[in-house]
């Protein structure tokens, strides 16, 4: 089977270095690395809405910059870091905006992951962080909805998790499983070790605009990488089916007082 | 969602009855016994002209408001706050005062023209300078504020310099009248305002985009830089056009698209053709309260900033603006 996204040399200029990487179609893939690591940078130059200055970006075996972003938008979608809301838009509307159909309905499967229908007449310079970061998380999903219903679609989102309650995000990991099982490719990036180790199908590591590992989460995932990427210790236990992840000797400060 | 069909509803009727009263009380003169000649000369060269200058007027201001609120995101963007205005006034005020006296008859083309490359070299100068303080929403207000007082600095200091004459022609410009124009004048800037009210229009979709931020438009298949660009241009065309033949109206771009907002809500397939309605009626307003009291034309400023600034400082209570 052919790759969905295939990443070749992506160089962009203090940002990232020879990325080189496929995603097939399914696949739920999580980038975890430390801030500045250039996580958001890749996630752009994998939507299109970013180009590489050196490399090969390919999108279903296309190159990225050929396709019409007009076309692009129909099957792929990118949830970018949150701006500020400026205007008092309600929720309903701002969905409606993005969403395909004629008459805005939001689909049941949306609504019961991200319980957003209770902000329908809110403002949305009126809602707290997390409430946004859901309904920001339900616009990006409804811009591609009928590919998602197709099983064709790319979703493209960085760090979802900002932000967002414990319940809504095992919700919401269980709803990327399900897109990914039903054909939709997801990447998304993450500060969550634990939840990525346990949700995602392949893992990638990022340290300094480089890869440091690409691949299962239990291979990725080992001690040697993590302290490697992260610069602290960590325990990893494999029970069952659940890989523990635990930083052990966090950093003390009190020496520093 | 009831609420927001009666808005509609009510949005149009008190635009379609204000039309309809303008109307009327123009057409009083025909109730005069004046001789047939001259009423056909009052209706024809003065009256209709009047109107289609104030829906001309009106519409263009209130429309490129409600762009630039969106395409700078920031709710206090206004052709009079962000410097077009100022940029285009300067020209005029620079044209009134040192054409020579040889090529006055032809100053009303000459006049459109320089608004219209006034109001386009301010904007691009607000674009730039606003680009470079990192497209801040703040940047645009302070760089536009920058502008409008330098622009106001020369004006003033034309003010020193010049004759009578040129004096009352210059503060006609600066506090708006719609009594100003003529036929020719509006055939050159007509189709300049049409032109640039039927692109504002057109883009209300891809705008609506815009509220979910740069990136998230770009994914969801808009060109935001080109969307931008060819939105500050037709703005910039829009209100150059307005202000040759009707000088420097403030407030109309800032009131209309806030109080609509307010009871029509955010979508701009709806609150651009709307805003176009209620900035027309609007200035219709001010033409019928000059007619009604008859002895003085009134300003156009000063009738906006009446009426608006209670309405705006009612929106601010709404919490429309943070």
């Amino acid at each position: 089977m052919n790759p969905v996204i295939s990443l070749r040399d992506i160089y962009v200029k203090k940002r990232l270095t020879n990325i080189t990487l496929d995603i097939n179609q399914g696949d739920c893939v999580h980038i975890l690395g430390p801030n500045g690591a250039g996580k958001s940078t890749l996630l752009s130059i994998m939507a299109g809405v970013l180009a590489a200055e050196h490399g090969e970006a390919l999108l279903l075996e296309q190159p990225l910059h050929q396709w019409p972003l007009s076309v692009l938008s129909t099957f792929r979608t990118l949830l970018a870091q949150q701006s500020e809301a400026v205007f008092a838009v309600s929720v309903k509307e701002y969905l409606s905006f993005f969403s395909s159909e004629t008459v805005f309905e939001l689909p049941n499967l949306l609504e019961a992951t991200l319980e957003v229908t209770g902000f329908f007449p809110t403002p949305l310079n009126r809602l707290s962080g997390g409430e946004r970061q859901r309904v920001e998380i339900c616009r990006t999903l409804l811009q591609v909805w009928p590919a998602i219903k197709r099983g064709e679609a790319i979703l493209l989102l960085d760090e979802p998790l900002q932000g967002v309650d414990i319940r809504h995000q095992y919700a919401l990991m269980a709803l990327f499983q399900t897109l990914c099982n039903k054909g939709n490719t997801l990447v998304l990036s993450s500060h969550d070790i634990l939840l990525s180790a346990n949700y995602s199908n392949t893992v990638l590591l990022m340290k300094l605009g480089t890869s440091v590992s690409f691949g299962l989460p239990e291979s990725v995932l080992s001690v040697k990488n993590l302290e490697h990427t992260f610069d602290c210790h960590f325990a990893v236990n494999k029970r069952d089916d659940f890989l523990d992840i635990q930083v052990c000797a966090p950093i003390v400060l009190d020496q520093m007082w | 969602m009831h609420t927001v069909l009666k808005g509609r509803a009510a949005t149009f009727l008190l635009c379609g009855v204000t039309f309809l009263l303008t109307v009327g009380v123009l057409a009083t003169v025909w109730l005069t016994d004046s001789p047939t000649a001259l009423k056909q000369h009052i209706t024809l060269q003065l009256q209709i002209p009047l109107i289609i200058t104030a829906v001309l007027v009106g519409s263009v201001l209130a429309v490129s408001g409600a762009t630039l609120q969106i395409v700078l995101r920031n709710p206090l963007a206004d052709p009079g706050i962000i410097g077009i205005t100022s940029g285009a006034s300067l020209v005029a005020a620079t044209l009134l005062l040192l054409t020579p006296l040889w090529a006055q008859p032809y100053l009303h083309y000459i006049l459109p023209l320089g608004c219209f490359i006034g109001a386009l070299i301010t904007t691009f100068v607000i674009y730039r300078l606003a680009r470079k303080l990192l497209g801040s929403a703040v940047a645009v207000i302070l760089s536009g504020i920058a502008i409008s007082t330098l622009s106001g600095a020369v004006i003033a200091w034309m003010y020193m310099f010049s004759d009578a004459q040129s004096l009352r022609n210059l503060t006609f410009w600066l506090m708006g009248s719609v009594y100003q124009t003529t036929w020719p004048i509006l055939w050159v800037s007509g189709p300049l305002i049409i032109g640039s009210l039927w692109y504002q229009i057109r883009q209300s979709a891809k705008f609506n985009r815009l509220y979910a931020g740069d990136l998230a438009a770009l994914s969801s298949g808009v060109h935001v830089q080109q969307l931008t660009e060819r939105s500050l241009i037709a703005t910039a065309v829009g209100v150059g056009a307005a202000v040759s033949i009707a000088g420097a109206i403030a407030f109309v771009g800032l009131l209309v698209p806030h109080i609509l907002r307010l009871i029509l809500g955010h979508d701009n397939r709806i609150l651009l053709p709307a805003s176009a309605l209620c900035g027309a009626s609007l200035l219709l307003i001010v033409v019928l309260m000059s007619e009604l009291t008859r002895a003085i034309t009134l300003p156009v400023s000063m009738i906006t900033a009446t009426l608006g600034g209670p309405l705006l400082i009612w929106a601010l209570m709404k919490g429309q603006l943070r």
